[in-house]
């Protein structure tokens, strides 16, 4: 039987310490339970009668909106834009809490902080790099969230491209952790769906060319002794031009 | 993490690669700053102001100190992550923290992931510097990353090492 995912994630924050992780970390979140679609009959097989006529489905009912809102997921984007700054160079990126009942405003009940793991699986011009420190936020109201900057210095980019060989990229994990007294949460807690992964990737070329990608994708993270599956959000990307 | 978030500010430390709780001693100084009666001035916006325990210190005692930025302003941000490295403290006039490297503005790191919040707000989420003075008599610490200067701690030592 294929391991689970919150096994994979035990596991291998086991073996890679307590911060960091590879790229393997990105675990399968498919459930194993059996498909949710009827076999089609065999190739010449027809039914015997007819199909008796198709009423409409009924809808699966929605879930009862819990009357203690507590987080469900954190989405990225869709809004997200470049920085390019005389001295940083990223993206910033919207943020929002999707909450148990549906309605995102209701996050403002909660309390949230945000935590990033030490930067890993440097590459290229990056590989001689030491990691770059994690960090966390100070707890603030799950609504509305302020969005996420993720920037590097232009400096540093210039500096590996030219003299550290060209081509490189770098990682690290971000998750987000909650309390909800309201709700009888006082320990914080990982809130679930909340992983992604930022990615700076420096392309050299044509020429003196630097291209600087901020790439952000969803993953199942572990950062700090928490862990959590992946963001529902899809993968977002910016690039800068450093250097023309 | 902090197990009584919001009533009292989040203070952490880094122990290696990880970041933990601050000890509570530090914690019940940074709840302090509400109130603080010696805060720093406004700069651009900005208010920096330090605290430490206040009593007695004697030759040889750690002297633990906070920092606190407050953006007072509308348009301002703050940039909530770290703890962050304190930059340009001076501990009786002399650097006792590495300079703002070139470049770099000490409020708003260029190496950067996460949360930025718009002001006015308070970032509590700085290191915090220890020092042992071996001399007794008034020594003055101050974190003063330009343009920003804090209030200055007056520390008293005492000639004799404080009962534990």
């Amino acid at each position: 039987m294929r391991p689970s995912a919150s096994a994979l994630t035990r596991d291998m924050r086991a073996a890679a310490g307590e911060d960091a992780a590879g790229a393997g970390m990105i675990a399968d979140q498919k459930d194993e339970a059996a498909p949710a679609f009827t076999p089609a009959p065999a190739p010449g097989v027809f039914p015997p009668n007819p199909p008796p006529p198709v009423s409409p489905a009924p809808k699966t009912p929605a879930p009862a909106p819990s009357a203690c809102p507590t987080p469900v997921a954190v989405r990225n984007g869709p809004s997200h834009a470049p920085i390019d700054t005389p001295a940083t160079v990223g993206m910033a990126i919207a943020i929002t809490i999707t909450s148990s009942t549906g309605v995102d405003s209701d996050m403002s009940t909660i309390q949230d902080a945000e935590k990033v793991g030490l930067s890993y699986n440097h590459t290229g011009s990056f590989a001689g790099l030491a990691p770059l420190p994690s960090n966390q936020s100070g707890w603030m109201a799950g609504h509305p969230i302020p969005d996420d900057r993720h920037t590097a210095p232009r400096s540093l980019i210039v500096d590996r491209a030219d003299n550290h060989g060209g081509n490189g990229s770098f990682e690290k994990q971000q998750l987000d952790l909650f309390t909800a007294s309201a709700c009888g949460v006082t320990t914080p807690q990982a809130i679930p769906k909340s992983g992604y992964i930022i990615k700076r990737i420096i392309t050299t070329g044509p020429g003196t060319k630097i291209t600087f990608r901020t790439e952000k994708r969803p993953a199942a993270c572990s950062v700090g002794g928490f862990s959590t599956a992946a963001g529902p959000s899809g993968s977002q990307a910016d690039d800068v031009v450093v250097r023309t | 993490m902090p197990s009584e978030p919001p009533d009292r500010p989040t203070l952490v430390v880094r122990d290696g690669s990880r970041i933990v709780e601050a000890p509570r001693e530090d914690q019940d100084v940074a709840a302090q700053y509400p109130a603080y009666p010696d805060k720093g001035a406004v700069v651009d916006g900005y208010r920096l102001t330090i605290l430490s325990r206040q009593g007695a210190y004697g030759v040889g005692d750690p002297v633990r100190v906070v920092h606190v930025c407050e953006a007072v302003a509308q348009g301002t941000k703050l940039y909530v992550m770290g703890p962050k490295p304190v930059y340009a403290e001076y501990v009786d006039g002399e650097h006792a923290t590495a300079a703002v490297p070139p470049g770099e503005n000490a409020l708003a790191p260029s190496a950067y992931d996460g949360r930025v919040v718009d002001g006015p707000a308070v970032d509590y989420n700085y290191e915090i510097t220890e020092y042992r003075f071996a001399t007794p008599g008034t020594h003055t610490i101050q974190w003063r990353p330009k343009p920003y200067a804090s209030n200055v701690l007056r520390i008293e030592v005492a000639p004799v090492r404080r009962p534990a």
